[in-house]
């Protein structure tokens, strides 16, 4: 499980012919996709098409039934859902899932301590590594609530976050992860206005500072068109169309897809 | 800030005036119930209190270590109360990991008492000799080590029965660890036969006892010339003191460090935790075993101290009595585990005890209650008012109540309080 070199500029992290069934439902079926550290790749696509599904695949909360996944030359799937997360993938939910009864700081700590060897004895007799580990936690939790704008709140129980504040917070606590791939789940979701137009900043920030590969699965158009390298667009839990944001808006397949929705 | 002060300052004085009353009162008088209770409520809440460190310890220390030895002079029954207490707190403790932070529901924490109890009360009488041979029991002073082997024993039972349990959630965990603490019970009852291990239902008795040789020539170094009845419940209580200290400590630290805060994590959201790099199954293997050992060792001295185990101390009902603890106390809460050992304890040992000998009092005295219009004649209280035979009934009561009024425990964890109160 070793993880692999931070600027790798040719990372990828890869989904090939993976399916997923549920009962009668064929989630996902046969989908091939990648995305590439540095750039933001949005998902997107009607309600149901299994775009969070696929989320659940490549962080090892579901397993597929068949295909495999990649991130550089290792493989996922069959891997529990720590695993993944040590090795590189950090991701939001799109029903927020926090530790309501910790802090916001807490939170973030929570996700910094794979890469972060202290043991039980460390922690009983306060040794210096303890304390060194501890500190480096401190370190990164703040960095990553600093980026997101939540630095003031630190001390704030989860809890009681405002709604936006609380998908920053899922960000920044997957941040702490110190993750190669951030993956979002409808991150503007029930965000004003103001707000979406702060996150779309933060978003673009993190692609440029961190090199970190972005996929974003979100309902606002004007947020993926705005942000997004490239647009993947599932349906049925197959890829019907993939390419720039502005192929895509044009591409007859997916204007059916939503149309058809909407009907 | 202005309004913290005064609140601490408010606390300070009815805290000075219980620890002075009870003191003083315990002292004259050692042998009345409601003095040990005055002495007992300004322990805890010293320990409840949250202002002036020094002073608390100071206060603490004074009633600890001055009053109730001295006042156990006069009664040992005082120190064998105060011992149970603290058996049970420290229990509370383990079980707080476990339940309170890690938020997994252990019904069979009794369990890991009794595999304790058994350690040493298998190595440490004639027992081992009836299934190993050889000369059993163990001189005494492998007691000393016999805590640190069951503090490992122990984990790894916490393991074993782990590793199949926590692999479920919710309801389903509750159950199988209830249904596991009742399999280790009936093993103590059976294992009698082919090979006698436990001795059966019959228990094990005598069982050595540590030698405490050194500790009266250290009493009599520092002056102490004390008698020799009261050497044993002495060094028992200290013993106590000693271990739930420590106890406390590794789980003051435990709880402030990468390994406590998976286990709130793992407690508030599975698979979101998971999601965070953190791994289930090992993660909670730990908390089952640290609950575990710190159960384990206290089933050592309760070995030691009462010189008897038998199947009968290890029930569903007991594990039931520690978790009362806990959630009287406040799930998650390292002062509010003492708290709850130390009400339940005393509430099922010395409360209902003695309202039932009062009522038995009233009942033969005859007297007759006139308030004019009505009048009772005392002798007629029916005989099955036995508050003593209603712990399950008064426990089941506490548990409900906490449940409605106040679900964060008497002593709320930080994270509780805030969690809870956040819009007050
Ligand atoms: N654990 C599960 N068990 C059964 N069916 C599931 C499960 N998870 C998802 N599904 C089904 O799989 C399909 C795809 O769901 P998914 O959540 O991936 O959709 P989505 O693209 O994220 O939709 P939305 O935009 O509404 O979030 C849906 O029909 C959903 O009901
Ligand atoms: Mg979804």
């Amino acid at each position: 499980m070793s993880r692999v070199p931070y600027r790798q500029e040719t990372m990828r992290l890869e989904v090939r012919e993976v399916s997923k069934r549920f009962g009668g439902l064929q989630a996902i079926s046969r989908l091939t996709l990648a995305f590439e550290a540095g750039t933001i790749h949005a998902v997107i696509g009607p309600n149901g098409a299994g775009k969070s599904t696929l989320f659940n695949l490549l962080t090892g909360i579901y397993r597929p039934d068949s295909g495999s996944i990649w991130l550089h030359d290792q493989r996922l799937d069959g891997r529990p859902p720590h695993q993944v997360a040590a090795m590189g993938l950090g991701r939001t939910f799109q029903n927020i899932r926090l530790f309501d009864a910790m802090t916001v700081l807490e939170n973030c700590l929570v996700a910094c301590h794979h890469h972060l060897r202290s043991t039980y004895l460390d922690a009983v007799l306060r040794t210096g590594r303890f304390r060194r580990m501890e500190r480096q936690a401190m370190q990164i939790a703040d960095q990553a609530l600093v980026i997101m704008g939540l630095g003031v709140r630190r001390g704030a129980i989860a809890g009681a976050l405002s709604y936006g504040e609380r998908r920053r917070l899922e960000i920044a606590r997957a941040l702490a992860l110190q993750p190669r791939f951030l993956l979002l789940d409808e991150p503007a979701a029930g965000m004003n206005p103001q707000e979406t137009q702060q996150l779309q900043e933060t978003i673009a920030s993190l692609r440029a500072e961190l090199h970190l590969g972005i996929v974003l699965i979100e309902h606002d158009m004007h947020l993926v068109m705005g942000l997004s390298d490239k647009v993947s667009v599932l349906e049925y839990g197959t890829r019907i169309a993939e390419g720039t944001p502005e192929a895509v808006r044009n591409d007859p397949r997916v204007i059916e897809a939503y149309l058809g929705q909407e009907a | 800030m202005w309004k913290k002060s005064r609140t601490l300052g408010g606390g300070m004085i009815p805290l000075l005036a219980a620890a002075i009353a009870g003191s003083f009162w315990l002292l004259l008088d050692p042998g009345s119930t409601l003095a040990f209770l005055v002495w007992l409520a300004a322990v805890l809440l010293t320990l409840a209190w949250e202002g002036r460190p020094r002073l608390r310890w100071a206060l603490g220390a004074v009633l600890l270590l001055v009053v109730l030895p001295m006042a156990g002079m006069a009664n040992s029954f005082l120190l064998e109360l105060t011992v149970q207490i603290g058996i049970y707190a420290a229990m509370a403790l383990g079980l707080n990991v476990v339940v309170g932070l890690a938020g997994l529901l252990d019904l069979g924490y009794a369990a890991f008492f009794a595999v304790g109890a058994y350690t040493w009360a298998i190595f440490g009488s004639a027992q081992a000799a009836a299934f190993l041979g050889g000369t059993f029991p163990l001189p005494g002073g492998y007691f000393y080590l016999f805590l640190f082997i069951a503090v490992i024993t122990t984990a790894l039972v916490g393991v074993l029965i782990g590793l199949p349990a926590l692999r479920l959630r919710g309801d389903y965990l509750a159950i199988v660890t209830l249904a596991m603490g009742e399999v280790v019970r009936v093993l103590a009852n059976n294992l009698d036969h082919p090979i006698n291990i436990t001795n059966g239902p019959q228990g094990i008795t005598p069982i050595a006892r540590p030698p405490i040789g050194w500790f009266s020539d250290l009493l009599g170094s520092v002056g102490l010339v004390l008698p020799a009845y009261i050497w044993y419940p002495l060094f028992f209580y200290l013993l106590v003191l000693l271990l739930i200290g420590l106890i406390t400590l590794v789980n003051v630290r435990l709880s402030d460090s990468p390994l406590g805060r998976a286990w709130v994590a793992i407690r508030e959201d599975e698979v979101a935790a998971r999601a965070m790099g953190i791994p289930l199954l090992r993660t909670k293997l730990m908390a089952f075993a640290t609950g575990a050992a710190f159960s384990g060792t206290m089933g050592v001295v309760f070995a030691a101290k009462q010189l008897f185990v038998s199947p009968e101390s290890f029930t569903l009902v007991q594990s039931i009595l520690i978790l009362t603890m806990v959630i009287l106390g406040g799930m998650g809460s390292i002062r509010g585990a003492i708290v709850g050992a130390a009400l339940v304890t005393v509430l099922n040992l010395q409360v209902l005890k003695s309202l039932s000998e009062y009522l038995n009092v009233l009942r033969q005295s005859g007297a007759v209650l006139d308030l004019g219009f009505w009048r009772y004649d005392l002798s007629a209280l029916p005989t099955q008012l036995e508050p003593a035979k209603y712990e399950r009934l008064v426990f089941g009561v506490i548990l409900v109540a906490m449940m409605i009024w106040r679900p964060e425990g008497l002593l709320p964890s930080r994270r509780a309080s805030l969690e809870l109160h956040q819009g007050e």
